[in-house]
Order: C-alpha cells, then sequence, then structure tokens
C-alpha cells in the first residue's frame, strides 16, 4: 500500500488551549443563504442511541447523506467502510457522536489523512443544551446559533455539517479555532458534531 | 521548534534538512499542526513545562531510509523517537520521553511481508496494525488467527515491543513474537535468532533463539534499537472458541480460588481469561465502601453478608476460554467446571460458544478479542468516559490471594497518603503466566489542579508499592525514571548495565533517549536519569 504524506500525519486529540468561540445560545435552524460548493461526505455518522444524534440523523439523511448508525461502537464504521476508503483519497466524513468515538477516529483518521476541522459540542444542562462551536473563523462567522429543544437545534446542526463549505478548511490558528477546542472540559454526556475532511494548509 | 537537550539548535535545523534530502521534504513535518499530532493526547500534564513534545517527526519508507536517518541524527547528534503507530495510550502515545526529539514515524513501513497458514506465523513491518493483518487474513482467506490487544488498532511491533497483551492463547505477544531485524543505534542493521543465518528461510520465524545470547529482549521496552521487522507466531483458526463467566460467593475463598485459577493455566486447560474481578469491593456501591474503609476493612462474614443483601459477588472471573479442536475444549470446559464447582456459591453466569470462522456481526463487543477480532468498541467505555483520557497505574504482583490483598491494601494506603479518591478494589488481569497485573486509573480532566493531584498521587504509589516488591511493568514518559528508580537491587546494578548497554550500541545516544530511565552519557552528565 502506497501511503500519502498527508495519509501518515495521524490525527491526534492533538490539541488544546484556548476557547475562542465561547457558549453560542441563540436559535436557527440553518446556514443562510446560497450555499457555494458544499463538502460531500462518505459518510455521515451517528450514535443511534441517543434521540439528538437520531434527529441529526434524520435531517442529514434528508439533505442526502448516506448516515451509518454506530451504536457506540465505531468499529464497523471504520474498518469496514473508512479504512478501505482513506487508503485510495482522504474523502471527508462527518458524524454526530460522543467524545470517545470522535477522539479514536480522530487517531485513525490520520491514515487516511483527514483532521478534525469542525467541532460543536453539545452539552446538557438539565432542560438546557449549550453548544460551543470551533473552526474556521470563516465559517463560525456565518453560522447562527444554536438553540433551543432537541427537535430544533439537533436538525440545525445536521445542517450546518451538510452544508458546509468546501473551501472552510483551515485548521491554522490564524484562521480557525479549531486547535482550541479541547481545551474546555465536557461532560461525560455531552455530543459532538463533527467533520474530518482534507486539511487545505500543508506542513512544511 | 523545541529543541531538546544537549542539541544545537542549528544542529536540529541542518538534520531536519538532511532528513528532507534522504526522506523527500513532505516526509518531514515541522509545522505546528503537524507536530501537535505527536503530542500525547492522554498527558497529564498537557500544556505544562513536564509535557514532553516532539520538535519534528520524519516518515522513513524503507529499512535503508531508517539506516539513513539513524545515521544523519548521529552525525548532528539530534534525538530520535521511534514510533510504529504510536498508540500507546495512557502510556505516552507517540509522544517522546525527551522534549524535542524528533519523531521516527514508521507508519509507512506497513508490508504484511508473509503469512504462512500451515506455519501459523507471519513477519510484519512496524507500520502494520493488527486491523491491516487481520484484514490480509481474511483477504486471502487464511486460517490463521491474531491476537490483538483491546482496543486493537496498534501495531504487532510496537504492542509487542511495549509488552502488550491480547486475550487469546498469545496474550503475551512478546512472548509470541520470534525473530526481529533492528536498525542499530549506529545505523547497523541485524537480525536475530536465526535470521542472522544466511538462508536461514523459515527457521527465522519459527526458531527463536538461533545461537548464542538471546537479546531479542534488550529492543523491548528499551531504546537500543529502531526494529524494522518481526516475527510473530498465529494461532491455528480453532474449531472452536468457548467463553465463558463464572463467580463464588465467600469472601474468604480467594486464596484457594486464585490458587485454582493458576493452576488451571499451569497445566493449560485455561487458555486465556480476561481479568478476575470484585464486583462487591470494585463497585461504588455506599455500604460496601463504608466496610472497605472501617478498621480491617471488614471481616469475611460482613462481606459475605453485604454480597448477599446486594446480590453482588466478591469474586467473579470474565472471559474464560478454551479454543482448540471442539472436543478437547469440551473436556478442558468441564475440567474447568468441575474444579470451580467445589467453591460454594459457585455460578457459571454465561456460556457463549463460537466456531472457528465465526461471522464478526455475530461476536459481541467483550468476545471480539479474545476471538482474534479486533476491536474499538473499548473507546465506548468507561476508560474515556470523561473525554479526556486517563493515567493508569500497572503494577504486576504474584498471581495469588495474599498478593491481591496486599496490593489493593496499598493501593487504599497510598491513596489515603495522597490525598486523592480511591475507586476501591482493582481486579487481577491474567495476561502474563502466574502473575497478576492491574491498571489503576485516575481519570484525567482539564483542570490543571486535578492532573496535578494525579501526578503527585501516581508518583506517590510508584515508591509505595515499588518498596513493597509490586512495581510497575510499564508506565508513561514522566514517570519513567522513578519507575526505573524502583528497580534498585545492588546499587541499581540493572539501570548501571542498561546504560553500558546504551553507550556501547548507541554511543552518540540518538534513539529514544530516556526510555525506561535509560538516557545516554551526554545527558546523564547534564543531570538527566533516574535520581
Amino acid at each position: 500500500m502506497n501511503t500519502t504524506r498527508r495519509d501518515l500525519l495521524k490525527s491526534g486529540a492533538a490539541v488544546a488551549a484556548v476557547a475562542a468561540s465561547g457558549a453560542i445560545a441563540a436559535a436557527d435552524l440553518s446556514l443562510r443563504g446560497p450555499v457555494p460548493a458544499a463538502l460531500r461526505f462518505h459518510k455521515v455518522a451517528y450514535d443511534g442511541r441517543f434521540g439528538e444524534a437520531r434527529l441529526f440523523a434524520a435531517r442529514a439523511r434528508a439533505l442526502g447523506a448516506d448516515v451509518h448508525d454506530i451504536d457506540g461502537d465505531i468499529t464497523d464504521l471504520w474498518y469496514e467502510h473508512l479504512y478501505p476508503q482513506w487508503k485510495r483519497a482522504p474523502i471527508p466524513v462527518a458524524g454526530i457522536t460522543r467524545f470517545n468515538s470522535l477522539l479514536a477516529l480522530q487517531l485513525m483518521a490520520g491514515i487516511g489523512g483527514l483532521r478534525v476541522i469542525y467541532r460543536a459540542s453539545h452539552a446538557r444542562d438539565r432542560a438546557r443544551t449549550s453548544h460551543e462551536l470551533y473552526g474556521p473563523r470563516a465559517a463560525l462567522a456565518m453560522i447562527p446559533p444554536l438553540a433551543g429543544a432537541p427537535e430544533r437545534w439537533a436538525p440545525a446542526a445536521a445542517g450546518i455539517v451538510m452544508r458546509w463549505r468546501a473551501d472552510w478548511t483551515a485548521i491554522d490558528r490564524g484562521h480557525s479555532t479549531i486547535l482550541d477546542a479541547d481545551a474546555r472540559g465536557l461532560p461525560a454526556d455531552a455530543l459532538i458534531s463533527w467533520i474530518l475532511a482534507p486539511v487545505r494548509q500543508r506542513a512544511a | 521548534v523545541k529543541v531538546p537537550a544537549g542539541t544545537e539548535a542549528s544542529d536540529l535545523g541542518a538534520a531536519l534538512g538532511a532528513f528532507a534530502n534522504a526522506l523527500g521534504h513532505e516526509w518531514v513535518f515541522t509545522s505546528d499542526a503537524d507536530v501537535d499530532l505527536y503530542r500525547d493526547a492522554y498527558s497529564p500534564v498537557r500544556g505544562t513545562s513536564d509535557e514532553r513534545v516532539p520538535s519534528a517527526a520524519i516518515a522513513p519508507a524503507s529499512v535503508e531510509q531508517v539506516q539513513a536517518v539513524v545515521r544523519i541524527a548521529n552525525q548532528y547528534r539530534v534525538p530520535l523517537y521511534p514510533i510504529s503507530t504510536g498508540r500507546n495510550l495512557t502510556y505516552g502515545g507517540s509522544a517522546p520521553v525527551l522534549s524535542g526529539s524528533v519523531v521516527l514515524d514508521l507508519k509507512r513501513m506497513n508490508r504484511v511481508i508473509e503469512v504462512n497458514e500451515p506455519g501459523a506465523y507471519c513477519i510484519v513491518e512496524p507500520g502494520v496494525s493488527y486491523f491491516d493483518l487481520y484484514r490480509h487474513i481474511r483477504d486471502h482467506h487464511l486460517k490463521v488467527r491474531i491476537d490483538p490487544p483491546d482496543p486493537g488498532w496498534g501495531s504487532p511491533v510496537g504492542n509487542s515491543l511495549e509488552h502488550g497483551v491480547g486475550r487469546g492463547p498469545h496474550r503475551d505477544h512478546f512472548r509470541a513474537h520470534c525473530g526481529l531485524e533492528v536498525v542499530t543505534g549506529t545505523g547497523d542493521l541485524l537480525r536475530t535468532g536465526m535470521g542472522a543465518l544466511p538462508n536461514s528461510g523459515s527457521l527465522w520465524p519459527r526458531f527463536r533463539y538461533g545461537y548464542g545470547p538471546y537479546i531479542d529482549g534488550i529492543f523491548s521496552s528499551s531504546n537500543f534499537g529502531v526494529v524494522t521487522k518481526m516475527g510473530v507466531h498465529l494461532l491455528p483458526e480453532p474449531e472452536l472458541t468457548r467463553v465463558f463467566d463464572l463467580s463464588i460467593a465467600r469472601y474468604q475463598d480467594l486464596d484457594e480460588f486464585v490458587q485454582e485459577l493458576a493452576q488451571l493455566f499451569d497445566v493449560g486447560v485455561l487458555n486465556s481469561i480476561s481479568q478476575m474481578n470484585m464486583p462487591l469491593l470494585s463497585m461504588q456501591i455506599p455500604a460496601a465502601r463504608r466496610l472497605l474503609e472501617s478498621p480491617g476493612g471488614g471481616t469475611s462474614a460482613q462481606w459475605n453478608a453485604l454480597g448477599g443483601r446486594l446480590g453482588l459477588p466478591p469474586w467473579r472471573i470474565m472471559q474464560l476460554n478454551c479454543q482448540g479442536p471442539a472436543k478437547i475444549v469440551a473436556a478442558q470446559y468441564d475440567y474447568v467446571i468441575d474444579r470451580m464447582s467445589r467453591f460454594a456459591g459457585f455460578k457459571l453466569i454465561d456460556q457463549r460458544n463460537y466456531p472457528g470462522g465465526v461471522d464478526p456481526e455475530r461476536v459481541p463487543g467483550q468476545d471480539k478479542c479474545a476471538l482474534g477480532i479486533p476491536s474499538l468498541v473499548i473507546f465506548d467505555g468507561v476508560a474515556m468516559a470523561r473525554g479526556h483520557g486517563h493515567l493508569d497505574f500497572s503494577p504486576a504482583y504474584p498471581m495469588t490471594g495474599e498478593a491481591v490483598r496486599k496490593v489493593n491494601s496499598l493501593l487504599q494506603q497510598g491513596h489515603r497518603e495522597a490525598g486523592v479518591p480511591w475507586r476501591g478494589w482493582a481486579g487481577g488481569n491474567t495476561w502474563f503466566d502466574k502473575t497478576f497485573t492491574m491498571i489503576s486509573g485516575f481519570q484525567l480532566t482539564n483542570d490543571p489542579q486535578q492532573n496535578a493531584s494525579a501526578v503527585a498521587a501516581f508518583r506517590h504509589l510508584v515508591q509505595l508499592l515499588g518498596a513493597n516488591g509490586f512495581a510497575e511493568y510499564r508506565t508513561h514518559p514522566i514517570f519513567q525514571d522513578l519507575l526505573a528508580s524502583q528497580y534498585s537491587f545492588n546499587d541499581h546494578a540493572l539501570l548501571r548495565f542498561n546504560q553500558s548497554i546504551k553507550d556501547a550500541i548507541d554511543p552518540r545516544g540518538v534513539l529514544a533517549a530516556g526510555r525506561a530511565g535509560i538516557w545516554p552519557k551526554y545527558l546523564r552528565d547534564q543531570g538527566k536519569g533516574p535520581a
């Protein structure tokens, strides 16, 4: 098997630091305006054990995604679907899972040459869900805030992912907050919506 | 860029240029975003001055390229830190022991060189993962079984060299290896065992000793060479695998219960188990906690009474397994049940049977590992429940009831003295012959103070258990000097011997400086090393 340079880069939960976007608590369901060249996802993963994730998946499916229920275990998704694909080319993948699943996928995604370019945590605190978004600053500036009940925010979160512009792939600190996403604590039951994609930035 | 101690920045820069010439610029990683990927995702000291971070990473694709970069490292005295797939989370991941080291990432060396079905062995490069090997075997319809760890994302080479384990008959992975190819600290290339004999053919991955000293051990958990090929013994696909769980009801039967378990292993009736655990003592049950922390830790009668009320056994064994011809497995199983039935309150909790070639989809997550099916399901488990990693304290102790009590008593004492919460009794993992090992974890969070408390408590445990003869056998890089100092017989004769080897075969000290507490002389002269 030939390995490309980017393949070699293992992704890691490798990033820490400063939260940049802060909690977003207003309401809307999707990106506004026309959508130039959206990313195309090989799969959109969701953890079907959680109602919010099922709502997310339903919306993603309606928007054309090939959704995959991981049911708490990413093995099948990775081994049967992503790894063979990523050996050929670093195709973008998105999803909504718990942090644990994302971390493992991040680490495995390096073989496919992908990086987490967008990550939103959805943490429940009693009846309220707070949302923190990390990604390219250009994207964050255009994303309407998430809010409301799961029936409202989860489809909206899917809309954000499914309408993600193909040119929103920066990860460097000058253009993105994604490297700061791990600096904030997460409750154990928080869901994360995310995008893994080939990054625009290249190393030295 | 973090410049390693003992290296001039100009030399690091020159070496990186030479690496680029040798490997191609695209295989030398120096940007923050790229180097960030080689940090320890579970570091308990993340973001502090104690965190071990690389300066760069390089990725050769061949043995010749590994030799070339080692020679360049020698020329400029730039420390390299070899990794295979770098998945050893909780024990450092792909981060170096010495900050500023250049990670030597071997993932591009990912050839399955041979899988020999009749001989039940394979030869692999370090970048081959258990998933890769599993896929190769499936794709070629070979009737052999691998023995992955849990999770199964690492590599046979890296896992074996780090004394990793699985849950099948070959569970002690270093013991299951046979023959190494190694690039030395000077860039020379050697093969161990029969590999040193030209034209030895298939003897290399079959007969591990060859002639003369058996040196493979010095390349495990060490920094004496870069392993570029390894022979690994496989298991012929068993006709039947039976996995079962059992428990007994009386607290006071621990000693005999463990002795029985050990003997079942010693006579080869049990092929493997996952662990012995203690539902009543390890769970966060207030009444159990109170009893555990009462003077004397509770009498047998008290524990039995509490267990009876709660419906929880004191001792339980999970995932015992017998693998082989169906008739033999049936006899093994009958014998185990017969031996265990003499214990009061013996209960067979569950039993699962898997024919050879079973559809992986029909195997529940907890049994996949024992059946040679690599899995990532553990990532949904408690090990990462809060999403910030964990720090595992991993002592080894004799497979006896007395040692189980002693180690848990010391853990309780150590946590109390360190002022951190104790999670309760930890079970014994049966991954090595005649020995229990334990994973007693500290949960890491984004709270630096809490993590610092965990680190301080961990240090205390290393010393407390080490002083009582129960030292860890693997540990995170920030504790490796401290752990090495526990192995202090005869004025640290073992460490001094390791240092002599290091100085002799890696005289410029370019390979994995500080690994296992073994530092090259030029850094020992600067004060590095176990106190």
